[in-house]
């Protein structure tokens, strides 16, 4: 009995604590994307609920739960309704894998802040389960019955279905590298070593093109469009399922931040510091406060770019997936491994 | 005619020129504090242009009565024909007086092709912009209300000190 | 025959016809004001002033006749008159004359009436001057004399042509009006202790150029470029004057007379024009109703018939007493002939000829009804004037009255009674575009479009038929009365034309031969005249 709680115990509070920072973080990202836009458009942005309107999400919460919940009559209703939770659980379920920082030793105990610590395959589970968010997007804008929704979910899911593929092959490099699908392993390798965006910038570069895409982010936002089809995949949604939908999106761009950062920025690590001089408790605070300090600049990076880039063309869309992403990828990969085999570069571990 | 494109070299055709440019640009906007052009509407409000063109109202001349004559040539002119008159004899020496004169605010553009084309100055968009109603009702105007309107004094009487630049609300 | 040359055009004229009468003739654009084709010439207005080869000065074109020159004398060898109407000195005389015109005119168009239909207006825009050199006050004179029961006169606005004057000394022969004071106080006025009381005398308003004679019923109540116009015919008399019904929102807000050389000329009388007052008052039922003991129940038209017919069930209505109208169309008479045929048992209806007043000179008839000679024509007898009514009832068990209403048009004397025999009737059907002191008394009330809400076709005591227009639309439950048989026949399993004008029309061409070979199109605008003899 206390040996599972021994092994629960910490497991549920690694959790809450994951999905309270994740979900605050979502909030103060929607907001921080209207105080952002607000500024780069010299602006001020909200500034009326709260100091400096830090209690905006909190009312944009409170609207979306008061709000009409709608289900329109030609909706295949059970799908309909279920939608929203695939987009948004599969977001939050990605962090369980995700190392956050190194470890809290507590009476001698050492806990290692990741939820599902010794997962060796973490980084193939991270990509399938962040591959269901699609699913919602599918199946919210079939089971409107409208047809902008349903152009909007094919025209997301031909975007996945076209970027993935340079998620994949841009990320074997690094896997090759660090000679592990553990994320543990890859921060790991990074250490003492110099991240991998300076070494696979090519496939950084591929990488975060199509996070991009993956995360229906502008520049490739075109799932939805007033000027096209109205709201797209999410035309008929309101109320508290609009609401996971746009939580979903922010959701997952922090788990594609947060993959950025263990992939190519060296997760929790930071040149020349180790967290274990720090002591048993510190080192693991101040390396989790570094790992969500790099996500909060991607999440910034995120933003940037959204209120900079004006969006593609749906033809462009696939113009850059398969015609430039697509053959940068394998060229990447067949230039790393090349390096890897014929010239000892890689990871020793 | 052909269209010249312009040739691009290697590295301008990934793109990353451009985009970094974009990044730099919307970058350099957020520190400039000072330079905010959000107006906090209630409390600040803008200084209105002498030509504004706000509610139509009707204008009441020295002898007390509204100068209108009913002429109708407002409610020719009407794009979305808001306007409505019923005209009537009176005694006065304008002979001819309008019994009753609506404007549906609903209908209204705000164009002031009726100011324009008034022969005798009787209707006059005044700088009044909060006209919003719960009810389509009360957005038709009686002649009773467009007159009370227009006797107002202006609606900016500059009490609220209108926003400048740099000013922080 | 003088040739007259204006300006590129050659024309070949009556020795003795005016330069304007060949110039309107021919198109050629000349202004004027005090010309009026139906009154004497008067050279009042100086508008037509022309050029004409060799005169010393400008010839008013309304007052100068063309005449042979000798062979000899001709000009460029052959015209006997060579006539400018764009040389500058017409255009100089033509803007001076606008100039005088306009020097104390207000400028008060916005209120006025005729603003939209001025000549004023027209040729200031055309010839005249766009601003006034006349800097000094204007001369102010009588504003809203009201010189008859129905005209205002304003003397600022009066160019003083003196048509209104000519037209009382030459059309009514009445000349009540003359010219008083001289130069520019000169005023239009009537004589002292009388009116303009002729029973033509809005007929001033028309032919005033400009606004300084109007309506008293049509003063101020709406722009003219508001209005909706339909050409029809007046049914105040037998005359059957073309008219045009002005409109507006669907009210007839005037009646104004059309051009028409074989009926009306250029005229209409008073009574005809009140009509649009009259309109007004008509007590309006706007649904078929059926009567009983508990008194009147309302229907839709659709819903109306099949109750109707079961109520016929219970009643005789094999040969009743049938009165119908001369304010019928052609086209509702052959309605009820074929109803009268099919659902009657072949009552053979009676027009009334309704009648009061005298015939006078000019327009007005003793009868009132449009369409006696249309009656006739199609087979229906005509009753002797104000016939009693209740003579025609006796001893009939139901009746059919179409568009009269016989309780009003009767002789105090004999009303009582008729109100007697019409109670004592066990079925009486009134179809009437209004609900009238007749249709109270009825059984069953079908309610009929009125005249100005339909088409149709009407001829006149001499033989003209003409055609007339639905001026408003009506409410949907009031029909025209073919299109109350087409439906009464259709509710009682027979065949029938079917509802609309153009299928009924089709029925009066069968009955009418000389209408035949005629469309809807040769009957526009004039009408034509009917070449069978009055009956």
């Amino acid at each position: 009995m206390n040996a599972w709680l021994a092994i629960l115990l910490p497991a549920a509070i690694k959790i809450v604590v994951i999905l309270a920072i994740v979900l605050t973080g979502v909030a103060y990202t929607t907001l921080a994307e209207r105080k952002v836009s607000a500024w780069m458009q010299d602006r001020k942005g909200p500034n009326r609920v709260g100091p400096f309107g830090l209690l905006q999400p909190v009312a944009d919460g409170m609207k979306f739960f008061f709000k009409e919940d709608i289900t329109p009559r030609q909706a295949y209703k059970p799908v309909y309704l279920l939608a929203p939770l695939c987009t948004l659980v599969p977001a939050l379920v990605t962090f369980s894998v995700i190392p956050f920082g190194t470890e809290i030793t507590v009476a001698g105990k050492s806990y290692p802040l990741w939820i599902a610590p010794g997962m060796d395959l973490g980084l193939l589970f991270l990509l399938s389960i962040s591959s269901l968010a699609i699913y919602g997007i599918i199946l919210g804008g079939w089971s409107s019955g409208n047809k902008y929704s349903i152009f909007g979910a094919l025209r997301g899911a031909s975007q996945v279905v076209s970027y993935e593929l340079g998620v994949g092959l841009s990320l074997l490099t690094v896997v090759i590298w660090s000679g592990s699908f553990g994320l543990q392993d890859i921060v790991n390798a990074q250490k003492g070593h110099p991240w991998f965006f300076l070494t696979h910038f090519l496939g950084f570069i591929v990488f975060l093109v199509a996070i991009f895409a993956e995360t229906n982010r502008l520049p490739f936002d075109l799932p939805e469009g007033e000027s096209e089809i109205v709201g797209g995949y999410h035309t008929e949604y309101s109320g508290l399922r609009f609401a996971m939908f746009f939580m979903g999106e922010y959701a997952n761009m922090i788990t594609a931040s947060a993959l950025l950062v263990t992939l190519f920025f060296g997760g929790w690590n930071l040149p020349f510091v180790d967290w274990a001089k720090f002591g048993p408790i510190w080192g693991g605070v101040l390396s989790a406060a570094v790992f969500f300090t790099k996500i909060a600049f991607f999440l910034f990076f995120f933003i940037w770019v959204r209120w900079t880039l004006p969006r593609f063309r749906y033809d462009q869309l696939m113009n850059i997936g398969w015609k430039r992403l697509f053959p940068l990828a394998l060229a990447n990969l067949l230039l790393m491994t090349t390096l890897m085999v014929f010239f000892g570069f890689g990871v020793k571990q | 005619m052909k269209l010249q494109r312009p040739k691009l070299t290697w590295w301008e055709r990934t793109y990353f020129p451009a985009i970094l440019q974009g990044l730099a640009i919307t970058f350099r906007h957020i520190p400039r504090i000072k330079k905010r052009v959000t107006l906090e509407y209630p409390e600040v409000r803008w200084e209105l242009p002498k030509k504004y063109r706000g509610a139509p109202v009707l204008l009441t001349g020295l002898d007390g009565h509204e100068k209108c004559t009913s002429c109708k040539l407002c409610q020719f002119i009407c794009p979305p024909r808001a306007i409505n008159i019923v005209a009537g004899e009176t005694d006065l020496a304008k002979e001819k007086f309008p019994r009753e004169f609506t404007i549906d605010m609903g209908l209204c553009i705000f164009c002031g092709y009726c100011q324009e084309v008034c022969p005798v100055e009787a209707i006059w968009l005044k700088d009044e912009y909060e006209l919003a109603d719960y009810d389509r009702t009360r957005l038709i105007y009686t002649k009773e209300e467009l007159l009370a309107r227009g006797r107002k004094p202006p609606y900016l009487p500059g009490k609220e000190k209108p926003l400048t630049e740099g000013d922080k609300p | 025959m003088p040739l007259l040359k204006i300006d590129d055009q050659e024309i070949e004229v009556k020795a003795g016809e005016t330069v304007l009468s060949a110039a309107l003739r021919c198109g050629i654009a000349i202004p004027y004001y005090c010309y009026h084709p139906a009154l004497s010439i008067a050279g009042q207005c100086r508008m037509c002033l022309v050029e004409v080869k060799g005169a010393p000065k400008p010839l008013t074109a309304c007052s100068t006749a063309v005449t042979s020159l000798p062979p000899d004398k001709k000009m460029d060898g052959k015209y006997d008159m060579v006539v400018s109407t764009k040389s500058e000195i017409a255009r100089k005389a033509q803007r001076s004359v606008l100039e005088f015109l306009l020097l104390n005119h207000p400028l008060d168009c916005p209120i006025c009436d005729q603003a939209g239909e001025c000549q004023l207006q027209e040729y200031s825009y055309t010839y005249g001057n766009s601003s006034s050199r006349f800097d000094f006050e204007k001369i102010h004179g009588p504003k809203r004399v009201e010189i008859g029961a129905h005209v205002v006169y304003d003397s600022e606005r009066c160019i003083k042509c003196t048509r209104c004057i000519r037209f009382c000394e030459e059309i009514t022969k009445t000349g009540e009006l003359t010219l008083v004071e001289r130069g520019a106080h000169a005023r239009v006025d009537t004589f002292p202790g009388r009116k303009l009381d002729n029973p033509y005398s809005v007929c001033t308003v028309d032919i005033c150029p400009v606004g300084a004679l109007t309506s008293k019923e049509f003063r101020f109540k709406e722009r003219v470029w508001f209005l909706q116009s339909a050409n029809s015919v007046c049914p105040e008399c037998s005359r059957g004057c073309s008219v045009r019904y002005d409109t507006y929102k669907g009210d007839v807000l005037r009646l104004v007379p059309r051009e028409n050389p074989e009926v009306n000329g250029f005229w209409m009388c008073d009574y005809g024009r009140l009509l649009s007052e009259r309109i007004k008052e008509l007590p309006r039922r706007d649904r078929p109703g059926i009567r009983t003991e508990k008194g009147w129940t309302f229907y839709t038209f659709e819903a109306f018939w099949p109750i109707f017919m079961e109520k016929l069930k219970k009643e005789d209505l094999s040969s009743p007493a049938a009165i119908v109208s001369g304010r019928m169309t052609l086209e509702e008479m052959a309605a009820y002939k074929l109803l009268a045929g099919k659902a009657l048992g072949g009552a053979a209806g009676v027009a009334l000829n309704v009648a009061s007043g005298q015939d006078d000179s000019l327009l007005i008839r003793r009868e009132r009804r449009p369409n006696l000679y249309g009656a006739r024509m199609m087979g229906i007898g005509v009753s002797e004037e104000n016939p009693d009514v209740a003579a025609l009832l006796k001893n009939k068990r139901s009746a059919l009255i179409i568009r009269e209403d016989v309780v009003k048009d009767a002789a105090e004397s004999q009303k009582a009674a008729l109100v007697k025999a019409l109670q004592g009737l066990g079925l009486l059907i009134v179809a009437d575009d209004a609900f009238t002191a007749t249709a109270e008394l009825a059984h069953v009330y079908i309610p009929l479009t009125a005249w100005h809400e339909m088409e149709g076709t009407t001829v006149n005591f001499k033989g003209h038929l003409q055609k007339t227009a639905r001026a408003v639309m009506p409410p949907r439950n009031r029909k025209p009365f073919h299109d109350a048989v087409s439906a009464w026949l259709a509710a009682a399993g027979g065949q029938a034309p079917e509802a609309g004008f153009a299928a009924w029309f089709a029925e009066v061409k069968k009955a009418v031969p000389e209408l035949a070979d005629k469309s809807l199109r040769d009957l526009l605008p004039r009408g034509i005249k009917l070449k069978e003899a009055a009956p």
